[in-house]
């Protein structure tokens, strides 16, 4: 039996085999707007700020480039049940001490990945769809490493809640900035995904 | 070194005549005051009367473009020593999955479609 969720990149041509009656794909940019407006009209995920980027700001930072969204769809009911979007970030080290610098590989920058928003609707919560997300995308970052380097995945958490779901996944805190989490790709590498 | 004041006001709708004492203590004006050299003054001053706007004006607009750029480049996280340090840890004995995560991916696999 198919699985009956599919993840996609925020595109009407990634999303017309999902969307489109016939399931056939095609010409579907008429398909595909009506469909997302309708969607983010309905989504609901208990955080109004998540709610109303969905709705006012996702495909603009698609259209500059600023974040990818990724959209998770119930396959059966054409619904959208969650997102994320992803950007990369360069993190600056300070002078480390040297011992220490020696067993690390001396970029000027770390690459990273960085989530920016990450969202379940309601009526999907409590299925483990979260941590389907997350798996999601270290499969992605786990692809982006064989064209280059990545240290692994930043989050800057926006509020207690969010901080313990990245914390039960293993993410791990700064003791800086209380809200900012880290997964190292070695972390990643570990698991059968591809 | 010449010196220009920057004033911003948070809420540039004109306001009524008379307001309620709480109200203008909403209303925050900040100040920042610059040194710079005779002759970028000189170039602000030129600039400024060509846009048609008061050096202040001209900028306060300036470093409104300028805060919204970094924001979206803000993708660079610059991290102190001690933070440096802890990175550094933590990519040098990076955790292994534990058992949730590995069952994570298996729960994934019948989810997801590739």
């Amino acid at each position: 039996m198919d699985a009956p969720f599919a993840i996609r990149p925020l595109r009407a041509q990634d999303l017309a085999a999902i969307i489109t009656p016939s399931g056939q794909g095609g010409p579907d940019e008429e398909a595909f707007k009506p469909w997302f407006s309708g969607q983010c009209d309905a989504f609901s995920c208990g955080d109004s700020a998540l709610d109303r980027y969905l709705r006012t700001q996702i495909t603009q930072d698609l259209r500059r480039d600023i974040a990818k969204p990724f959209v998770m769809v119930e396959v059966a009911t054409r619904r959208l049940a969650g997102y994320y979007t992803l950007s990369t970030a360069s993190v600056r080290l300070d002078d480390l001490p040297p011992d220490t610098f020696k067993r690390l590989p001396r970029y000027p920058d770390f690459p990273a990945v960085l989530i920016g928003r990450l969202a379940i609707d309601h009526r999907y919560q409590g299925r483990g769809l979260g941590s389907a997300l997350l798996i999601d995308i270290y499969r992605r970052t786990k692809r982006i490493t064989l064209e280059a380097a990545v240290l692994g995945i930043i989050v800057d958490a926006t509020d207690d809640a969010a901080r313990s779901f990245y914390e039960k996944h293993q993410f791990q805190r700064s003791p800086v900035n209380p809200y900012r989490l880290i997964l190292p790709m070695q972390t990643i590498r570990q698991l059968a995904i591809e | 070194m010449d010196a220009v004041d920057c004033a911003a006001k948070e809420d540039a709708m004109p306001r009524p005549r008379r307001e309620r004492p709480e109200a203008r203590r909403q209303t925050k004006e900040e100040r920042l005051q610059v040194r710079m050299t005779p002759d970028l003054k000189r170039q602000l001053a030129d600039v400024a009367q060509f846009r048609g706007l008061s050096m202040s004006d001209f900028v306060t607009l300036a470093i409104s473009e300028a805060v919204t750029k970094a924001n979206h480049e803000r993708h660079v996280i610059e991290m102190s020593r001690e933070e440096s340090v802890w990175l550094a840890e933590l990519l040098l004995n990076p955790p292994a999955p534990n058992e949730r995560m590995v069952a994570d991916v298996e729960r994934y696999k019948h989810l997801v479609r590739p």
